[in-house]
C-alpha cells in the first residue's frame, strides 16, 4: 500500500513539473495572470516527490528508498512525456485523481499497519 | 553548455557510429533482460508443476541422500538450493568427475521428496537469460562479447550527454506525434533516452562489471599476482578460492543440516539459499553456505560461510553488518543493482519496462541514422542494416511469442520439448530475418512481424488456460497467481505490440497520401506537415 501510495506521490510530482509550463496544459491559460503559476507547480512537485521518497524509503531505508523513487521517476516521466499528447485525457486524469489516491493508499497503509 | 561544432560534430561521430554497431546486440540483451527479471516466475509458468505448497524443510539430508545414492560417484561438485519465496522446491545438480557439463537441475517437493516434473523441463527461461548476456555453454565468450557491446553502449550514454546538452531540459518534454515518423522517432528517442539515462548507466556499468570479471581476473593475475590467478579471484570477488583438487583421501564430509546449523552460528541471522560442497567426501571437501542477511542493502545472498566439510571448521565468513572487504562491498552494490536484489515485484515490473523503453531507444536511434544518413536508402548496406534492424526488433519480438506458444502447445514432459522450443524461437527469428531482407517497404516488415508477435501474446492466456491446470482463468489452484502475473503480463505486452503496429500502419497509409497529394518535404523537423494537413491532403487527393 505504501508503495502505491508513493507511486501516486511521483505521479503527482512529475504532473506538476510537466504542468509548469502552461502550453503543456491541455486548456487554455494565460501564464500573464498568474506569474506564480510555475514556481508553485515546480514546489509542488518538488514536495511530492519528497513525499514519494519519504514514503519509499518508510519500509527500506533511505538508500533502497532513494533507488526505487529514481526508478519511478524515470518511468513516470516517460510516461508522462510520451502519453500526454496522445492520451491527454488520461494522463491529466491520472493527476487530478492523484491526491485522492496517494491519501487513500497512505489511509489504507496506516489502518494495515495497525 | 555549448559544444564547439568540431567537438559536437566529433561527438555526434561516435555516439552515432557505436550506437550503429552495438545497438542491435544491446536490443536483444535489454529485450532478453526484461524478461530475465522475472526468470523465478518464468521457470514456474513453463513448467507449472514446479508450484508445490511451501513447506519448511525439516532436514535436507533425508530429501537428498536418495537423491546422491543415484549419482554413479561421488560429485566433483554439488549445489542445493533451499526452498525460497520465489521456488518453493528444494533444487539440486552436480558436476560429476570427468564430465565437462553439469547434470540437469533435479526439483524435489519439500514434503515428499518426490521429483517435481520428473519428465523434460522446459528451456523457456534458460533461453532467454542465456540471450540476455549472449551465452551459451559452448561459447562463453559471448559472454566478453556481450561486455565489450556494453562498454559501447557506456560511450554512447556518455557521448548522446554532450551531444543534446545544450537542449537537455527541452527535449525532455518534447514529443510530437503529430508531426512526420521520422520526428516521432527523433522525439522518442531523446526523450526515453534522456529519462532513461540514469537506468541505462547503471547497467551499463555493472554490465560491463560483471560480464568482465572473468578477462579482468585473466588481466590482473600475471601484473599482481604473479600468475596466480586462485589470489586474482579471491581479489576480485573478497572471497577465499576453493581447492581445485581433491586429495583423494576418503574423508566423510558432514550432513548438510549439521553445515548448516554451523553457518547459522558463524553469521546470526543467516537466512540460507544455497549450499554447495566441492568434493564432497573426500579429505579437501570445502562447503560453502551463501543467503540473505537482513538489516543491510541488497541483503539477498549478501551472507555466506566456507567451511571445511569434514570437520565444519570455518574458513570465511562474508557479513556485511560487521566487516566487508571493498571487494566483496562492490559485489555486493553490482550484483544487488543488476540483479534487482531490492524493492519486490513493482520494482522488477518497472525495471522490466524501463528495459523495453530502452529497445525503443536503441531501435529509434538506428532509425534516425538511416534517415539522416541515407533517407532514401540508395546504399545496399544501409537497406541491409535497416532490415536487421526490423527483425532484430519486430522479429525478436515474434520469436519470443513463438517460442511462449511452444511451450504451451507441446505436450509436457515430452522428449522434444526443449529442441522444440529452441527450433520455435530460433527458427523464427530466422524466418523473419529472411522475411524482412526480402520485404520492399520496411514499415510493412515491421507491421507484419509486430502485428502477428502481438496479437500471439495476447491470445496466451486463452492458451494457457486450455494448455495448463493453472492458469488466468483458475486462480484458486496454488501457484496460479505467479503464473497468471505471466499470462497477463505477455498480454498486455502483445496489445502494446499491436498498437504500435497499428499506429504505424496508419501513419505509413497517412504519409503515403501526403507524397501523393504532393505536400513539399520540409526542410526542417519543424516545418513538417502535421498529421491534419496530411489527412486533408489525402481527402483531396481522393
Amino acid at each position: 500500500m505504501m508503495a502505491l501510495a508513493a507511486f501516486w506521490a511521483t505521479i503527482l510530482g512529475f504532473g506538476l513539473l510537466h504542468a509548469a509550463d502552461p502550453a503543456r496544459l491541455p486548456f487554455a491559460f494565460s501564464a500573464k495572470s498568474a506569474r506564480w503559476w510555475p514556481r508553485a507547480l515546480r514546489l509542488g512537485a518538488a514536495t511530492a516527490l519528497a513525499g514519494a521518497l519519504a514514503l519509499f524509503s518508510s519500509g527500506s531505508g533511505w538508500a533502497e528508498g532513494i533507488l526505487i523513487t529514481s526508478a519511478a521517476a524515470i518511468f513516470v516521466a516517460s510516461l508522462f512525456v510520451v502519453l500526454a499528447p496522445i492520451a491527454s485525457r488520461f494522463i491529466w486524469a491520472m493527476v487530478a485523481v492523484s491526491p485522492a489516491a496517494l491519501a487513500l493508499f497512505s489511509l489504507l497503509e496506516g489502518l494495515h499497519g495497525r | 553548455m555549448k559544444l564547439s561544432k568540431h567537438a559536437f560534430t566529433r561527438f555526434w561521430d561516435v555516439h552515432a557510429w557505436a550506437g550503429v554497431c552495438a545497438g542491435l546486440l544491446l536490443h536483444v540483451i535489454f529485450f532478453a533482460g526484461a524478461f530475465t527479471v522475472f526468470r523465478e516466475d518464468l521457470e514456474v509458468w513453463q513448467d507449472p508443476a514446479l508450484a508445490v505448497s511451501p513447506t519448511e524443510v525439516k532436514s535436507v539430508d533425508a530429501l537428498m541422500a536418495p537423491q546422491l545414492a543415484t549419482l554413479p560417484r561421488a560429485p566433483e561438485i554439488v549445489g542445493v538450493w533451499l526452498p525460497s519465496p520465489e521456488h518453493a522446491t528444494l533444487a539440486f545438480n552436480a558436476k560429476l568427475p570427468g564430465e565437462a557439463e553439469w547434470r540437469a537441475m533435479v526439483r524435489l517437493d519439500p514434503t515428499t521428496g518426490a521429483i517435481v516434473a520428473p519428465g523434460a523441463r522446459s528451456r523457456l527461461s534458460t533461453i532467454l537469460y542465456y540471450l540476455h548476456f549472449l551465452y551459451h555453454p559452448n561459447a562463453p565468450w559471448g559472454m566478453y562479447v556481450a561486455g565489450f557491446v556494453t562498454v559501447a553502449l557506456l560511450l554512447v550514454l556518455v557521448t548522446g550527454v554532450l551531444i543534446h546538452i545544450k537542449d537537455l531540459a527541452r527535449q525532455l518534454h518534447q514529443f510530437r506525434p503529430k508531426q512526420k515518423l521520422r520526428v516521432v522517432w527523433s522525439d522518442l528517442h531523446k526523450v526515453l533516452g534522456v529519462f532513461g539515462i540514469p537506468f541505462q548507466m547503471m547497467y551499463a556499468f555493472t554490465g560491463i562489471v560483471i560480464a568482465l570479471a572473468g578477462l579482468q581476473i585473466a588481466a590482473y593475475a600475471w601484473p599482481l599476482y604473479g600468475g596466480d590467478e586462485k589470489a586474482a579471484r579471491q581479489a576480485m570477488y573478497g572471497t577465499p578460492a576453493i581447492p581445485e583438487k581433491p586429495s583423494g583421501i576418503t574423508r566423510a564430509s558432514l550432513p548438510f543440516d549439521d553445515l548448516l546449523t554451523r553457518a547459522r552460528t558463524a553469521v546470526p541471522e543467516l537466512e540460507p539459499r544455497l549450499i554447495r560442497v566441492h568434493h564432497l567426501g573426500d579429505e579437501n571437501a570445502t562447503a560453502q553456505v551463501w543467503g540473505d542477511v537482513p538489516g543491510v542493502l541488497f541483503s539477498a545472498w549478501a551472507g555466506g560461510v566456507v567451511m571445511r566439510a569434514h570437520d565444519g571448521q570455518v574458513l570465511h565468513t562474508s557479513d556485511p553488518r560487521v566487516s566487508a572487504t571493498p571487494a566483496s562491498a562492490v559485489w555486493r552494490w553490482v550484483g544487488g543493482l543488476h540483479y534487482i536484489y531490492f524493492g519486490g515485484l513493482g520494482l522488477r515490473i518497472l525495471y522490466a519496462l524501463l528495459a523495453f523503453a530502452t529497445c525503443f531507444t536503441i531501435l529509434t536511434g538506428n532509425w534516425i541514422w538511416l534517415e539522416r544518413r541515407d533517407a532514401k536508402r540508395a546504399h545496399v548496406g544501409n537497406r541491409i542494416f535497416e532490415r536487421l534492424t526490423v527483425a532484430a526488433g519486430g522479429g525478436l519480438c515474434l520469436a519470443t511469442a513463438a517460442l511462449f506458444w511452444t511451450n504451451r502447445v507441446f505436450p509436457v514432459g515430452s522428449a522434444g520439448r526443449k529442441t522444440a522450443e529452441a527450433l520455435a524461437f530460433f527458427g523464427v527469428w530466422t524466418v523473419a530475418l529472411v522475411y524482412c531482407l526480402i520485404r520492399r517497404n520496411a514499415h510493412r516488415a515491421w507491421i507484419a512481424t509486430l502485428g502477428p508477435a502481438g496479437t500471439l501474446m495476447a491470445l496466451l492466456p486463452l492458451v494457457s488456460a486450455v494448455a495448463a491446470d493453472k492458469h488466468v482463468f483458475n486462480l484458486s489452484a496454488h501457484g496460479a497467481w505467479a503464473i497468471a502475473g505471466v499470462d497477463l503480463g505477455m498480454a498486455v505486452l502483445g496489445l502494446g505490440l499491436i498498437f504500435t503496429a497499428r499506429a504505424l500502419h496508419l501513419r505509413t497509409r497517412v504519409e503515403a497520401l501526403a507524397l501523393i497529394a504532393g505536400i513539399a518535404p520540409a526542410t526542417s523537423h519543424t516545418e513538417d506537415p502535421t498529421l491534419p494537413e496530411i489527412f486533408a491532403a489525402g481527402r483531396s487527393s481522393r
